[in-house]
């Protein structure tokens, strides 16, 4: 069957790429500038993982170890939620108050979607707590054409402020 | 014999059309629309290949441009043309199957082969419900089909239910095709329902494996007037996909499990599978796509 067989070895062969927007460093400066920055790995345990799930529904594994402390006061977390393609990588800044200071999009490699890095999308985000509503398509507007990524980004940083929430406050 | 031949144009019409914009399966339509003010082409090649003996090939390739006329409204124009070889491929060891158009008076036992256009066929996605908004998703299909050959009406209602981050995506096609054929001066008419549900589940970055089911069912006249059989099909799928284009390939197996509902197609059966000119052992799919006129990716925000 070559004909069949030969466009399956075109797809094993062809590499992916990544469209990054912004190294841990770079978007650590712009989104704290002046700031220097202390690893802070989340100590989560069982109950923890459950709970960041029932407040956001994502079952994406978050990884603990990306969680830095802000020399200005607040905490910069990297999370990385399900794409359309492939994980979509972002950075949330929460202040020493807890709330949303922005949100940045580090990698994105979608066909569709890029208005996910639309400011005026991701200042939505901005002053939102663990305990403000978050929901996708009322409180976080839909991007049409990019309604997956909004949806699980919007899901992802419902997360990040839950484990904020349960872990990080009051450290 | 008039049933059989009803039969050859029921499957010579049904085009187990790509789905719309980009999803995870071969033969089954999702939701994933194409994003308003945005294109894409897709070219598939669909083989249906094996029958109860000989050599049988029959290739349907269908190139496509789709564009998304509104965040709930997708079109696309489709150029259909086949490709079909035979050789003493039949039941009785005659040459023949679907896509053949050979005339019985000719040699019956010599290779055949032809490649002619189809038709032309004009989809239109409406979509009610967003699986990503609504929980669920819902749409209506409606292509029209004409070539020089006849002419081909096809619903569908589009299903779909995602889980786990919109990894797993369970789809559902509910098919109804209503065909005319025009051959040597005679009018044919034929109609089909077909059921075709499936599961696929991206299991890394890109990669997507799934399963398709389809159930078949065959009915002369255009309005589904007297069943003529009912066949069933499964197999695996696999979908790749990137930023600039995607591919899925797919291979469906005829089940031994037919329904023959009369003395003709009863005729075509050997080992459950049903043959003669209604369909073949296996099925394979491969469809690449390449989407255009919505890449932001290097906008300054």
């Amino acid at each position: 069957m070559p004909l069949l067989a030969a466009p399956a070895a075109v797809i094993i062969t062809v590499p992916a790429h990544a469209t990054i927007y912004f190294t841990t460093e770079q978007a650590q400066q712009k989104m704290f500038p002046g700031a220097s920055f202390s690893p802070a790995p989340a100590q989560l345990s069982d109950a923890d993982r459950r709970a960041m799930y029932d407040r956001s529904g994502v079952h994406e594994p978050f990884d603990p170890s990306r969680v830095w402390r802000a020399s200005t006061g607040g905490w910069f977390v990297i999370d990385e939620v399900v794409g359309k393609h492939e994980h979509i990588k972002y950075a949330v800044a929460i202040g020493a108050d807890g709330a949303v200071r922005s949100i940045e999009i580090m990698e994105y490699n979608e066909s569709y979607g890029y208005e996910v890095r639309d400011p005026s999308w991701r200042q939505q985000f901005v002053g939102k707590t663990a305990s403000s509503s978050l929901k996708f398509g009322s409180d976080i507007r839909n991007i049409s054409g990019a309604t997956l990524s909004s949806k699980h980004i919007t899901d992802g940083v419902r997360r990040v402020l839950a484990m904020y929430d349960l872990v990080l406050k009051g450290r | 014999m008039k049933s059989l031949f009803a039969g050859a144009l029921a499957l010579s019409m049904t085009a187990p059309a790509a789905r719309a914009g980009e999803g995870p399966f071969a033969f089954i339509y999702t939701l994933d629309l194409q994003p308003q003010g945005t294109w894409q082409f897709e070219q598939w090649e669909w083989l249906q290949t094996g029958q109860s003996q000989g050599n049988y090939y029959f290739l349907t390739n269908r190139s496509e441009l789709e564009y998304g006329f509104k965040p709930w409204f997708q079109v696309g124009l489709y150029v259909n043309t086949e490709y079909a070889y035979a050789f003493r491929n039949g039941v009785d060891g005659t040459t023949g199957g679907p896509g053949t158009n050979i005339d019985p008076s000719s040699d019956l036992s010599a290779p055949y082969s032809s490649f002619r256009f189809k038709s032309i066929s004009f989809e239109n996605i409406v979509r009610f419900m967003n699986p990503y908004t609504d929980g669920w998703g819902l749409g209506l299909y409606f292509e029209p089909a004409i070539g020089p050959y006849g002419y081909e009406l096809e619903w569908k209602l589009l299903l779909q239910k995602n889980f786990i981050d919109d990894r797993l995506v369970l789809a559902a096609n509910i098919v109804f095709e209503t065909e005319q054929e025009w051959r040597s001066g005679a009018t044919e008419f034929a109609s089909v329902l077909d059921l075709i549900v499936g599961a696929s589940y991206r299991f890394t970055d890109n990669w997507a494996a799934g399963v398709e089911f389809r159930n078949h069912r065959e009915f002369t006249g255009q309005l589904l007037n007297e069943p003529e059989h009912s066949a069933y099909f499964l197999g695996p799928t696999i979908h790749y996909s990137a930023e600039k284009w995607w591919a899925t390939l797919g291979w469906r197996h005829q089940l031994p499990i037919v329904a023959a509902f009369n003395d003709d197609q009863r005729s075509v059966v050997v080992n459950g599978q049903i043959f003669g000119n209604e369909h073949a052992s296996d099925e394979f799919m491969l469809r690449i796509g390449f989407p255009f006129g919505g890449d932001k990716r290097h906008e300054r925000y």
